[in-house]
């Protein structure tokens, strides 16, 4: 072990690259077990799937990146559905929905950040309460757990996930776009860079003026938001409020973050890298249900592969 | 040479970036004390260290009592009967005292089972025997002060009955007596065969203490000395390698005479009530004991602690600083004493950390501006001499001088009124250390007032115009610096009558600040 | 006037008469005998994984694959069970997952330097995986007399699965106090150098913290199935939030403000009183895991204003 990450070469290659390594692997597995894997329909399929947790994935990012973490966005995203559908339900129109399902996520984001950030909470009790309370009221909202269909609906909550803009679908450019303003304002604007600071240095990032709490609050707060928008997705996607939904994204996305630290040379949390990360989680996905994985065991291979990108970002640091 | 207990040879340990340790021979006489010597970072915490097992070393042998150590580890040194007191606190914070004392060297029952009792019995009786200090052996430690905290750990490795006993700077939180004492108790050792390092700076303890001195520099050892043999003189040259004599301050007298920064009544954690008048262009030192409550006072005056004052007026304006942002708006910067934790973004490089307090000079609507922002970190690293391969460099390689440099200079980029610094050469070598005071001086010509705060009586003589002393919590005397001698600020700080008078009283004094000024404690 | 510590103890004290005061008005039913063996029932199910868990947060980690450790275990249990395998060799292989889990843990953490959160949440994630690969979601009924003893026997009227808590209880008890390798777990968990520079062999206890872990899972397990002939898919990972409150409670009535055993498995009994007397009311289960979640914030949160420990520098 030691040599290999001393000496460099082909281990050292290994694990500089491993995550790129992964995502080949993985597509020329699954490509090789099943042809239909890299037609353009299947491509179509993994970034749709990445849209939705790519702007999960960066919310935890944030979190990670103040040495937090969120556990609370898969809730969000089943909660956002919930009362979107609930809205429509009760002819609500479509902005209006939208707009109170992002509310929804700042106010599970705001919690979050009033916890951790002013009363110094630990993140994972305070978000992990966060979670199983939402999904409490996700239940009871729905009557212990019924999906509120809304197939007839002409409001156009489907069509959110349906458009196509120059052949491209919607939720792809969204991917695009959210993921580019990340990137933009991480590293290249002043609040990237204290974002960044805050996250290395506690004490030295108070002593150089900048407001911590502020950047720690505002991470879980956008962290909810960027759920929410997941949930409108996802509630576009299936065109129901469907109750615990989230949480299969919720793993995805945190490996996704995860992965992104572990692809920075500066080791830490990044935009790019979390929307790479994210796009080979969803291929992994999509490869497994292909292949016919059984969707039973698609969280042991979730595990698996994070534990695997943890276990080399451990042995590169040596 | 069968006298030799401790032999240690070759011993090689690199850290990232630097030799810590090269080619190290180190050799302990049965019985001797040996002081170990050098500047900050001359290798000597990262020897004991070595020698403790805590770091592992790249190359080099160990011998004890003539045999070989293959496994160098803290566990097994420990059981060959080497103990250690290192300056960091190495207690268990809900343990008592009894609890602590005997961590892994239990009295057992049946050989599993916990004699509690018995423990906590023979660990207050050998505090009361050997220290001479009457305390409950129940005591929690969270409950005890400093220099308690530091009895039990001396206490705790005499019970060890080692054979080689290591103090790093052990006397840094005492006080005169509890000195004293531990000087009697080393002299007791001694004469027990127990052989002893004994790591200091301070040069009159070493004197008083030692038998032999190793000394060492920049990772290398440089000289093995009697101590009988050896004037002080040639001790400090032999540290120095000749080089680096102590330059002798002469401009001073930039006092202006309009006050910057006008403080009264003053309160906060460890300050009861304190005034204090900084006067435009001058360095204002600040001189206390342990505990007198100067300790704090950064943290106050630059936001980070909660403070109260009857008036804080900023150039005749008042002025409210509730946390670092307010001041660095009102141009007051502050260089504080924990450079890693508090100072430093480890992570950062030389030019981010050169702009972090100043972003907005360095980004146009918040986009940042890279290339200004480097051909102005560059500028400061030229101006300062600080060494670095570029402005990109990571600042956790650089040394910590040079980083204590980028520190300040991150202060240059604004246009500072005031700069608050927490003993800014803490930790840092003789040489840098006169850089920074040459650094210190040219910013006080240029008319930067500063508040310097720093236990070392020559940091005050090279640097201040006047000095405020502050014993228990209060401003006693505001001297100017001029013809100060160390034992009349000393005098001050401790609050006696006559020069020298016996430590007794001065410890009293102190005994009533308590641990940290902090006032009721007790629970 | 009163201290600090005597204050902070006002939280779990408010918090119990609270809550028994309102169950008690609610359903005065809520503290007969025969109720009370039920809220044990739950208990035992919350107290063990419960002490686990404050074993390891003592020695400065966390785990929260606990659940699937002990969900993992009673389905392959129950599976082998119903392939014929004798129950003693099920029980085995049982312990050895479990003991395998925590050395798992145990090492990504301590040799890998992988933080404990991001460490467990993958293993959970795994371990959850395979429990509902085996189970395919639903109910692995676990046919044994020896499960069978467990729900309903009992000797001195005192039901079988209240003696293994018990037997648990102070065989856990009498290692972290009358012998010193309670005191090891605290010098880790209370300052790591000082323990190196001591001595003691911190890699091995954190080890040895998860081992519990993991064998104390095994033990949950078998409660688990014993209580239930069977285990209900993700009944762990349902009950995961249970179990953090229950440790979180005892923290906030410790007085030395440190998580610990016994104040563990005395959280547990809160927490299973708590959800038996809501259930009694005819609340929602789902509620319950609200109340549960609003309790822990409460808890953490009440105990650490109260300990004035919240840092105010901007």
């Amino acid at each position: 072990m030691n040599s290999m990450t001393k000496q460099g070469g082909a281990g050292r290659f290994v694990l500089d690259y491993f995550a790129y390594i992964t995502l080949f692997v993985a597509v020329i597995f699954f490509s090789a077990v099943n042809s239909d894997y890299l037609s353009l329909g299947n491509l179509r399929e993994i970034l749709m799937w990445a849209s939705i947790t790519t702007p999960i994935a960066l919310g935890i990012m944030l979190t990670l990146g103040l040495r937090g973490i969120d556990m609370s966005p898969g809730t969000t995203v089943g909660l956002t559905g919930i009362v979107m559908a609930l809205m429509i339900q009760a002819k609500y129109g479509l902005a209006s929905a939208i707009l109170v399902g992002c509310l929804i996520g700042l106010a599970v984001g705001a919690l979050n950040a009033v916890l951790v950030a002013r009363f110094n909470l630990e993140p994972l009790i305070a978000t992990l309460s966060m979670m199983f309370i939402g999904s409490s009221i996700e239940r009871a909202l729905t009557r212990g757990g019924l999906p509120i269909y809304l197939y007839g609906e002409k409001v156009g909550l489907g069509k959110i996930f349906r458009t196509d803009i120059l052949s491209i679908p919607l939720p792809i450019w969204f991917l695009v776009v959210l993921t580019c303003v990340f990137y933009l304002v991480l590293d290249k604007t002043a609040y990237g860079r204290k974002f960044y600071a805050s996250g290395a240095s506690l004490r030295g990032s108070v002593n150089a003026g900048i407001s911590i709490r502020t950047y720690i609050a505002g991470a879980y707060i956008i962290s909810g938001l960027t759920a929410a928008l997941a949930g409108v997705l996802v509630a576009s996607q299936v065109r129901s409020g469907q109750p615990l939904v989230g949480q299969s994204f919720l793993w995805d996305s945190i490996g996704a973050a995860f992965i992104s630290r572990f692809l920075s040379r500066r080791d830490r949390p990044n935009a790019l890298g979390t929307a790479f990360g994210a796009i080979l989680f969803a291929s992994i996905h999509v490869g497994l249900t292909l292949v016919g994985v059984q969707f039973y065991l698609r969280n042991f291979f979730l595990g698996l592969i994070i534990l695997i990108i943890l276990l080399a970002a451990s042995l590169r640091s040596r | 040479m069968d006298n030799v207990i401790l032999e240690a040879r070759g011993i090689n340990k690199r850290f990232p970036g630097v030799n810590a340790l090269n080619d190290v021979h180190f050799s302990l006489n049965r019985g001797e004390v040996r002081a170990l010597m050098g500047k900050n970072g001359a290798g000597k915490s990262t020897l004991i260290k070595t020698i403790t097992g805590v770091y592992p070393f790249d190359s080099g042998e160990v011998y004890l009592d003539g045999e070989r150590i293959r496994d160098v580890t803290p566990y097994n040194m420990h059981h060959y009967g080497i103990g250690a007191i290192y300056q960091e606190n190495d207690l268990i914070p809900y343990f008592t005292i009894g609890q602590s004392m005997f961590l892994n060297n239990e009295y057992r029952r049946a050989g599993i089972f916990l004699n509690s009792r018995r423990m906590h019995r023979e660990a207050g009786e050998l505090m009361k025997r050997v220290l001479d200090v009457d305390i409950d052996p129940y005591t929690t430690i969270d409950n005890l002060n400093v220099s308690q905290k530091q009895l039990v750990q001396i206490a705790t490795q005499l019970f060890y009955k080692s054979k080689i006993l290591i103090f790093d700077e052990p006397t840094a939180s005492l006080s005169s007596t509890e000195i004293e004492k531990l000087f009697a108790i080393i002299e007791k050792l001694k004469n027990d065969g127990v052989s002893i390092i004994y790591i200091s700076h301070r040069l009159e303890e070493v004197f008083h203490i030692s038998d032999t001195i190793t000394v060492m520099k920049d990772g290398c050892k440089v000289a093995d000395l009697v101590t009988k043999d050896i004037t002080e003189a040639e001790l400090i040259s032999a540290m120095t390698g000749g080089a680096d004599a102590d330059e002798e301050f002469t401009s001073r007298g930039r006092d202006s005479g309009r006050v910057s920064l006008r403080i009264r009544k003053l309160k906060a954690e460890g300050i009861k009530s304190l005034d204090l008048d900084l006067h435009e262009g001058e360095i204002l030192g600040v001189f206390g004991a342990e505990g007198a409550g100067q300790e704090n006072l950064s943290n106050i005056l630059y936001g980070v602690a909660k403070h109260e004052a009857e008036l804080f007026e900023l150039n005749g304006k008042p002025v409210t600083i509730k946390k670092p942002k307010d001041a660095i708006k009102l141009n007051i910067g502050c260089v504080p004493r924990d450079r890693k934790r508090e100072g430093m973004i480890s992570d950062f490089s030389v030019a981010e950390n050169v702009t972090i307090a100043n972003m907005g000079k360095f980004s146009a609507r918040s986009w940042v501006k890279k290339k200004l922002e480097h051909a102005e970190a560059g500028k400061m690293v030229e101006k300062l001499a600080v060494k670095t391969p570029s402005t990109s460099t990571i600042i956790r390689t650089l040394s910590g001088g040079n980083q204590q440099k980028v520190i300040i200079a991150r202060w240059l980029t604004l246009d500072l009124s005031i700069l608050i610094l927490d003993y800014p050469t803490s930790g840092i070598d003789v040489h840098a250390k006169n850089e920074v005071y040459r650094i210190l001086r040219t910013l006080a010509d240029n008319g930067t007032s500063m508040i310097l705060i720093t236990p070392e009586y020559d940091e005050i003589k090279s640097l201040c115009d006047r000095v405020v002393v502050i014993r228990n919590g209060e401003a006693v005397a505001v001297l100017p610096v001029k013809d100060l001698s160390e034992s009349t600020l000393l005098t001050h700080a401790i609050g006696m009558g006559g020069e020298k008078e016996s430590g007794e009283q001065a410890e009293a004094v102190l005994a009533a600040s308590g641990p940290r000024g902090g006032g009721n404690h007790a629970e | 006037m009163l201290s600090k510590s005597n204050l902070r103890m006002l939280l779990p004290a408010i918090l119990v008469i609270v809550t028994f005061g309102l169950l008690y008005a609610e359903t005065p039913s809520f503290l007969s005998l025969s109720n009370i063996g039920n809220v044990m029932s739950f208990t035992s199910l919350i107290a063990i994984p419960a002490m686990g868990l404050a074993i390891v947060m003592l020695t400065g980690m966390f785990d929260l694959s606990f659940v699937g450790v002990i969900g993992l275990s009673s389905v392959l249990t129950s599976f082998l069970l119903q392939n014929g395998v004798p129950v003693w060799i099920c029980l085995v292989t049982a312990l050895v997952l479990c003991l395998a889990c925590g050395l798992l843990n145990s090492f990504l953490i301590v040799n890998m330097k992988i933080h404990p959160w991001l460490t467990t949440i993958a293993t959970m994630l795994m371990l959850l995986g395979l429990e509902k690969f085996i189970s395919k979601g639903n109910y692995v009924p676990a046919p044994s007399p020896l499960f069978d003893a467990i729900r309903f026997g009992s000797f001195l009227e005192i039901p079988a699965a209240l003696w293994i808590v018990f037997a648990t209880l102070a065989v856990v008890l009498v290692v972290m106090h009358t012998t010193p390798y309670g005191g090891y777990l605290y010098a880790v968990g209370g300052n790591i150098e000082a323990a190196k520079k001591a001595g003691l062999k911190v890699k091995w206890i954190q080890y040895a913290a998860f081992l519990a872990m993991g064998g104390l899972c095994w033990v949950s397990s078998v409660l688990y199935l014993g209580q239930l002939s069977g285990y209900p898919s993700e009944s762990a990972y349902i009950n995961q939030l249970s179990v953090i409150l229950a440790v979180y409670f005892g923290l906030a009535i410790s007085r030395k403000n440190v998580v610990n055993v016994l104040g563990a498995f005395v959280g547990a009994l809160y927490v299973g009183f708590l959800a038996n007397g809501l259930g009694l009311m005819g609340v929602q289960s789902y509620w319950i895991k609200m109340v549960e979640g609003v309790l822990v914030i409460f808890v953490v949160l009440g105990n650490s204003i109260l300990r004035g420990d919240i840092v105010t520098y901007e």
